[in-house]
């Protein structure tokens, strides 16, 4: 664990601890567009008492120029470890520029998911295929 | 004039539990001081009074639960919002108002004469308060209280067929009138079909949908345009002219305190019959401190010919008083902007009674 990072956060009077996991995230992002790619990392679940636990649960967010296809991804993260498990990686291109996926009248933009295995790894190779159109990180379409 | 609200008020915690005055307190206090107060100056009347005429109230919009169903962050946020000193003890706070008994006490203080009650299922913002709950809390006054039934929507991918079948299941219960969706609580775009199912219940069986529109200041919440705009859900209104889509919060930006997307509420009235608007939270201290931005938004609905669409809420309980103090801005805001007392009375309860098929209270 020694690109592990313990952080202390405060928060007012309250003293949270965070445990970040560092993850490095290679590989490609295939789209037949070009644009910016506009990127989510989720947790596959996110704990939460009883009910209150849910599938995905976004911890960051990065956005990438994309000029061809395929893109070479090299991302890392800080993986908070308390919230939850499991990596999933969502990614839509903005072809019109508009900063809205599939804003109502506007060109249909495409986007992907991809559910990694083995996490947590620091190392994680991924092959993103932006290939549903109009489709928010919780579609069941993926 | 204080005081005697202060009576009133006080009256009614008592009945409804809340016992922050002995009856022989309140006794003494009334009868014995001499005073030439009489109890017909005592108003426990339902309703206001609006330019002379009393009109019933119906709020559409108040949420029942539990503080432990309320995710942390949530929690937090919401203590950081209640007044001191009640903001020490958030929990006892909130159990206290979510509860039916509180719900009811804070009914009566607001003199509203019904309400509907929302189950939610956003277990990343707002958290959980189940239909089963509802349910429940609307038997304790079968007369005064309705519920909108929802559905989990997070596990769409493994459990649709099975959440659709428990939707039409807390609907078959006689007091539960309505659906509650919130797609920037629960996570999924208005214009994605896959969740078109839900519209196609609300029209199979006449129980309008209410949907959350604009932003929203809870953590967690999804802030982009296809879950909060509700240009978005534009398909799913013409799709379905069976079911009825009422508006929540006229589409305000609870970030920025803006108008948001009001403009597109009306638009999407003003093209089809089957949309409704609800003004509940927008106008309250907290989002408008001034009250311009309810008035304008009242104030255009009006000229937009739009006042038989208008349902009243106010997204009670939030902290105690705030269900009677949204309905005296609402009021306010309403005078300013020139609605009459026909009108009035439409937003209050006649909307609601016709759209929902409910009988007035007695």
């Amino acid at each position: 664990m020694k690109r592990a990072l313990l952080a202390l956060a405060f928060c007012g009077c309250v003293n949270d601890d965070i445990v970040l996991y560092e993850t490095r995230v290679r590989g490609t992002v295939t789209a037949m567009a070009a644009g910016t790619l506009h990127l989510e990392f989720h947790h596959e679940t996110s704990f939460g008492q009883r009910a209150l636990a849910h599938p995905l649960g976004l911890f960051e967010r990065r956005v990438r120029t994309v000029s061809q296809s395929p893109y070479s991804l090299d991302e890392t993260v800080l993986y908070p470890q308390q919230k939850g498990d499991g990596l999933v990686i969502y990614g839509w291109l903005d072809i019109d520029g508009d900063g809205v996926l599939c804003a109502p009248g506007k060109t249909p933009e495409p986007a992907g998911l991809f559910r990694t295995v083995g996490f947590p790894s620091h190392n994680v190779n991924i092959s993103l295929l932006l290939d549903r159109q109009c489709l928010g990180s919780e579609s069941p379409g993926f | 004039m204080k005081v005697f609200t202060w009576v009133c008020d006080g009256f009614n915690r008592h009945r409804s539990g809340f016992r922050t005055i002995s009856t022989a307190l309140w006794l003494t206090w009334v009868c014995g001081t001499g005073l030439s107060l009489s109890l017909s100056g005592c108003d426990t009347a339902k309703g206001i009074d609006y330019d002379g005429r009393r009109i019933l109230v119906v709020d559409m919009h108040l949420h029942p639960g539990e503080w432990d169903a309320i995710p942390e962050d949530t929690r937090k946020f919401i203590g950081s919002r209640f007044p001191f000193p009640l903001s020490l003890n958030p929990k006892t706070t909130a159990e206290g108002i979510l509860s039916a008994e509180g719900i009811l006490s804070e009914l009566d203080k607001a003199r509203v004469s019904q309400a509907v009650l929302f189950a939610v299922y956003a277990p990343r913002t707002v958290g959980i308060a189940t239909n089963e709950r509802v349910i429940a809390d609307t038997a304790t006054a079968p007369d005064r209280l309705f519920g909108l039934a929802s559905l989990r929507i997070d596990n769409f991918r493994t459990e649709k067929d099975a959440e659709l079948q428990r939707l039409r299941t807390a609907l078959a219960n006689p007091s539960m009138i309505g659906i509650k969706l919130a797609h920037a609580h629960q996570h999924f775009r208005m214009d994605d079909p896959t969740y078109f199912g839900i519209y196609q219940v609300s029209s199979d069986l006449k129980k309008p949908v209410y949907l959350h529109t604009g932003s929203s200041p809870f953590p967690g919440t999804s802030s982009e345009a296809p879950y909060t705009d509700p240009t978005y859900l534009e398909p799913a209104v013409k799709a379905y002219p069976g079911a009825i889509f009422i508006l929540g919060h006229l589409g305000y930006d609870f970030t920025d305190q803006q108008s948001g997307s009001l403009e597109a509420c009306i638009r999407l009235a003003k093209t089809y019959s089957n949309v409704y608007l609800e003004p509940s939270a927008l106008g309250s201290k907290g989002s408008d401190p001034t009250g311009e931005n309810l008035k304008t938004a009242m104030q255009k609905i009006r000229d937009a010919g739009l006042v038989d669409r208008v349902i009243y809420g106010s997204d009670g309980p939030q902290s105690p008083g705030f269900v009677k103090d949204y309905l005296s801005r609402t009021v306010t805001a309403m005078k300013a902007s020139g609605y009459t007392a026909d009108e009035a009375q439409s937003v209050f309860s006649g909307n609601f009674a016709r759209v929902f098929r409910v009988a007035p209270a007695k």
